[in-house]
């Protein structure tokens, strides 16, 4: 009993990361977090209005032959109900969200409203896999203590339990590109063992690049280059599996958010000018959540960046792991 | 301090949507994407070797023989939408059932697909493509094996 309350405790007072509960002694990460969450919904309100805010014909029948769970009522009424259906509740939700981000309420409308505009044109293939991210932070910043104010703000209890909602947001995030990882070192070693060309091998970009060009039938900005330079492109594409697989144990270090977020939007746009996918969701969320995280710390040396890199402490001869997070 | 309640409930929710996620592509073969928002985000997971796509070409239109049969891609006013991702997915899973001989199934996604994305009158066939990619992308080698031939009978316009 003693030691399962040590343990609690031991994983209360340092979840997520040694001195978590330092940033809600300050102002600043708690203001800072809020107008982000605020960013987040006003990028919702453009989505509403701003994303296929046309009425396509071939919609109704493309999500007609394989609708989604949260859409199954679709097909059921005419493409314009349910096209009409989807969008006013998705603008109202993002209108209230905008206008009142504090309030629960709000937030839950927002978050039905984007679920279904994201099911409903998932469904047809129009909205690529990283929209389903974004239902999942709308969902988790539900919890973030209702009627929030920034003024007068919060006391330290509710300040912490913001900036955990919003740390959990950006867990979930990275744990998204850790998953991701593993399904390509799982790939790997899958074809390893069957003697083909695996993702560690020098001409694997140029395959990936070839391949997803010719299914499109397009051409990118630096896709040509890369299949006529695989050499060139392979430490790039070794880089990314490392971005990828350690992304996760990154939301426990917070002195790395700042690059690592930087690392993964130039990642997508890499993708883009390789293979025309853009990922735009997940840019953006990388922007918020990462580069502009409340939790990150100040410039440290050189040399105590690389200590923190996952893999690289070691190879450094020293411990790698988190840099005490301190207030600033 | 916040509470060790949320902190522990917020650790069980990355916990449980690493677990549903991956579990997608076990419990969820082909259809990995039917469990929104949950997903393992398991993609370009193998590197393209040998690569065998299910495609479409048109062999005839509004009466006219199109020689030499035109790919999906290529059906601008033929077909309805020919660049929708769907149509392509749709396509390897009926070669699939094809494959597999499920006679129940093929004909569903068959029906789907002529009725979604096609515009009678219109004879065409699936076929199967066989390349490697960075041959096909350096001299156009790929070896077409035709599986069946369809017609959609219709009044010209």
């Amino acid at each position: 009993m003693k030691k399962s309350n040590h343990i609690v405790e031991s994983f209360a007072r340092n979840f997520p990361f040694r001195g978590f509960s330092a940033y809600a002694t300050r102002l600043d990460p708690f203001i800072q977090a809020g107008y982000l969450v605020r960013a987040f919904y006003a990028f919702l309100l453009f989505a509403s209005v701003g994303i296929f805010f046309r009425q396509d014909p071939a919609l109704g029948a493309e999500v007609a032959s394989g609708p989604l769970w949260p859409v199954y009522w679709a097909p059921l009424v005419s493409p314009a109900t349910a096209f009409w259906v989807v969008r006013v509740v998705f603008i109202g939700g993002a209108l209230s969200a905008v206008c009142f981000p504090n309030l629960r309420a709000a937030r839950v409308l927002v978050a039905i409203g984007l679920f279904e505009f994201v099911a409903l044109y998932a469904s047809a293939l129009r909205l690529d896999i990283d929209w389903y991210l974004l239902p999942v932070v709308a969902l988790l910043f539900i919890f973030l203590p209702n009627r929030w104010k920034s003024i007068p703000v919060p006391p330290a209890a509710g300040r912490e339990r913001f900036l955990l909602i919003f740390w959990a947001a950006q867990a979930v995030t990275l744990l998204t590109y850790s998953m991701a990882g593993l399904g390509k070192l799982l790939g790997a070693g899958a074809q390893i063992w069957a003697g083909q060309v695996h993702a560690f091998a020098p001409e694997a970009a140029a395959r990936y690049v070839a391949e997803r060009l010719i299914l499109t039938n397009q051409s990118s900005a630096l896709g040509p280059w890369i299949v006529a330079h695989p050499w060139i492109a392979w430490p790039f594409f070794l880089g990314s599996m490392y971005l990828l697989v350690f992304s996760f144990l990154i939301s426990f270090r917070p002195s790395l958010h700042r690059m690592w977020g930087i690392g993964l939007v130039l990642f997508h746009v890499g993708n883009y000018l390789a293979i025309n996918i853009g990922f735009s969701a997940h840019i953006l969320l990388n922007t918020l959540l990462l580069v502009y995280s409340p939790f990150w710390q100040p410039a440290i040396t050189f040399r105590q960046t690389l200590r923190t890199l996952p893999l690289f402490g070691r190879l450094m001869g020293t411990k790698d792991g988190p840099i005490q997070a301190s207030a600033r | 301090m916040a509470s060790p309640t949320l902190k522990i409930s917020l650790a069980a929710f990355l916990a449980v949507y690493a677990s549903v996620g991956l579990a997608t592509e076990i419990a969820l073969p082909g259809h990995e994407k039917s469990a929104i928002p949950f997903f393992s985000w398991f993609l370009f997971t193998r590197v393209p070797n040998q690569m065998h796509i299910y495609a479409v070409r048109v062999l005839e239109y509004e009466g006219r023989t199109l020689e030499p049969p035109v790919l999906l891609q290529g059906t601008i006013g033929i077909m309805a939408n020919p660049f929708s991702p769907k149509t392509h997915v749709l396509i390897q899973e009926w070669g699939r059932s094809i494959a597999a001989g499920a006679t129940a199934e093929r004909q569903r996604l068959r029906k789907i697909f002529e009725n979604t994305f096609l515009r009678p009158p219109v004879r065409y066939e699936l076929i199967l493509l066989t390349y490697d990619p960075l041959e096909r992308w350096r001299n156009g080698t790929i070896r077409i094996t035709p599986i069946e031939e369809f017609a959609i009978p219709g009044e010209m316009r």
